[in-house]
């Protein structure tokens, strides 16, 4: 895939409405992200809050009448907890966070016999961003999630990316794992992990990937670097996935690329039991759109 | 040319300027014998240090002219040890050898900061060239006797010794194995990890001048069938030229293995000091000790 709109296209062509719970629908973004997938038919939006509250929204008279709910629960941590239920129990495939801090909405998806992630499971984020600059969409991960990723947590990161990547009709992706160099040093930690965990694809060990690392961007997504530095790599700078060392490296690199490269994204928590979409306030309609649209790819994937 | 037998290297010495032995007391009939027959055998010069009266008496007994020598007169074991130490850092000899002293004392002489033979931060290491019977080629591993666990960097300068010993036998390119309890990357063994983290370090020509594969258990290593059923492609499995061991009980029991049963021949060196140290052990054959001979002034 080029671009995120053909994301939407595919989830369009599912034929059918993802069931999004929504916890604390009360921001005009997230209203309007849902107004147009459920105008375009491919969602059906579950809008748990202040039934006031939301009707006081101008986009919530975007919704298309009849195909949407609305759950009148006005106070946050029932609304949370009860968005967060229909998820787990069936009765909706997706939860979307609305206005509601992340820490309230996380420790809610996390607690141990209400929430949606599985016993031991390594809880991350991968988005798909979509640039100008590159010939494909690039999948990075961890963006926000994840500090400072083990060896166990880097290997969950990229599985999660991998599925996501086959989601996308990318068939067998290219995960590159990113540092400074390319070279193996115990000066830097994250490179050793790099070398166990490329020799540890090369051993079918993960699999469904073409993994290599240490590398550094350049290397990773310019096949004219590899040559001027003489490295050889299976990824021969191509890269679908790019694992970043920590959270700091994820995250600069993808806002610098947002506001400087007319870079466009859509993200999802990864390894819970179903697609959770958490973007920040700040985030556009446009984004949330193209999250939803993910989401409803990622539950087909399951 | 590409030495595939041990023999081999007394033709290699033949050919070449005579390359000078130090010998710290060897007051010995075995180290003295072994000195003798390189020396007859044409393949290197003989420097002995020790006590004169008696390395005359030994040359007697045994029939050896001591006009085969140079004899440098030094009455005890920790001095002729500095003696010959002093005598390569002059310049006065290319390569040590190990007579009736003891290893300690021996490789003291070889560390001693100020008049010993290490460069700064150079790591010292044992290196074994072995003709296995039933293997194509000749086999070089380490460490069998110095280190007992080594490191990552440790590691990778015995890697680079091996590389070095090959490539000085003619090896173009040679293969190394780096044995681990399996060919999975299993991080929580060390053997594994440290394999993995060294054979990427080769793909990024941290590690120069040989094809490198690791993790790889024993077996894959020295047999190709063994590697097809497991499904391993590297051209290292089954025509390993180098093997580098975990640690020094798998390269000693290796080692040792080879000798008592299988009857291989086999020589060491010590590598990492300025130059090529020979280490052999009074239970070690004749033939080892001369072919031991043979590879220092190779290396020298």
């Amino acid at each position: 895939m080029k671009s995120l709109n053909e994301i939407v296209v595919k989830a369009k062509a599912l034929g059918k409405k993802t069931r999004v719970a929504v916890a604390v629908a009360e921001d005009s973004n997230t209203l309007g992200a849902l107004a147009r997938a459920a105008n375009e038919g491919f969602v059906y939006p579950i809008l748990i809050g202040s039934l006031q509250r939301i009707k006081s929204l101008p986009e919530a008279e975007a919704l298309p009448p009849g195909a949407y709910q609305i759950i009148d629960i006005p106070d946050q941590d029932k609304a949370t907890k009860e968005a967060v239920r229909m998820v787990k129990s069936g009765e909706a495939d997706v939860l979307m966070k609305g206005l509601i801090g992340t820490d309230k909405f996380l420790k809610e998806v996390l607690n141990k016999s209400r929430g949606l992630l599985p016993p031991k499971a390594v809880m991350s984020y991968t988005c798909a961003l979509e640039l100008p600059a590159y010939h494909k969409l690039l999948l990075i991960s961890d963006t926000a999630v994840l500090p400072n990723p083990d060896l166990k947590s880097k290997i969950a990161m990229i599985n999660y990316s991998v599925r996501m990547a086959n989601a996308l009709d990318i068939v067998k992706p290219k995960v590159a794992l990113i540092s400074a160099t390319e070279k193996v040093s115990e000066a830097m930690p994250n490179t050793i992990d790099y070398a166990l965990i490329s020799k540890m694809a090369q051993r079918g060990q993960i699999k469904g990937c073409i993994v290599d690392g240490p590398l550094d961007v350049f290397l990773a997504c310019d096949p004219s670097s590899l040559a001027v530095k003489g490295v050889q790599s299976p990824i021969a700078g191509d890269a679908d996935i790019l694992i970043f060392p920590n959270l700091e490296t994820a995250n600069a690199f993808y806002k610098g690329l947002m506001l400087f490269a007319k870079g466009e994204l859509a993200g999802l928590i990864q390894g819970t039991s179903k697609p959770v979409i958490v973007m920040s306030r700040s985030e556009s309609e446009n984004s949330k759109y193209y999250c939803i649209a993910l989401s409803c790819l990622m539950k087909e994937e399951r | 040319m590409e030495i595939r037998k041990l023999d081999q290297m007394f033709e290699v010495l033949k050919s070449q300027a005579k390359k000078r032995l130090i010998a710290a007391w060897a007051i010995d009939a075995h180290t003295i014998m072994a000195v003798n027959d390189a020396v007859e055998m044409n393949i290197i010069q003989g420097i002995l240090v020790g006590d004169e009266p008696r390395i005359k008496a030994v040359c007697a007994e045994h029939g050896i002219d001591p006009a085969n020598f140079s004899i440098i007169h030094v009455d005890n074991d920790a001095a002729a040890a500095a003696k010959a130490v002093e005598m390569i850092n002059a310049g006065e000899g290319d390569f040590l050898m190990k007579g009736l002293l003891s290893t300690d004392r021996y490789m003291r002489a070889i560390l001693n900061k100020e008049h010993g033979l290490m460069n700064p931060g150079a790591i010292l290491s044992h290196v074994t060239v072995a003709e296995p019977k039933t293997y194509h080629k000749l086999l070089i591993f380490g460490d069998v006797a110095i280190i007992p666990l080594p490191d990552l960097k440790q590691k990778v300068a015995i890697t680079n010794y091996l590389i070095k010993v090959a490539k000085l036998l003619g090896i173009t390119t040679p293969k190394v194995g780096l044995q681990a309890a399996s060919e999975q990357t299993l991080p929580k063994i060390p053997s594994c990890a440290d394999a993995a983290i060294i054979s990427k370090m080769a793909d990024r020509g941290q590690i120069k001048g040989a094809i490198i594969e690791g993790p790889l258990g024993f077996d894959l290593i020295i047999d190709k069938e063994s590697a097809q059923i497991k499904g391993m492609k590297s051209e290292v499995c089954g025509d390993a030229d180098c093997i580098l061991f975990p640690n020094i009980e798998a390269g000693n029991v290796f080692y040792k293995t080879l000798v008592k049963l299988c009857g291989s021949e086999l020589c060491a060196i010590v590598m990492g000091a300025r130059v090529p140290c020979v280490l052999t052990s009074r239970g070690d054959t004749e033939r080892s000790k001369l072919y031991s001979i043979a590879l220092a002034a190779i290396l020298a």
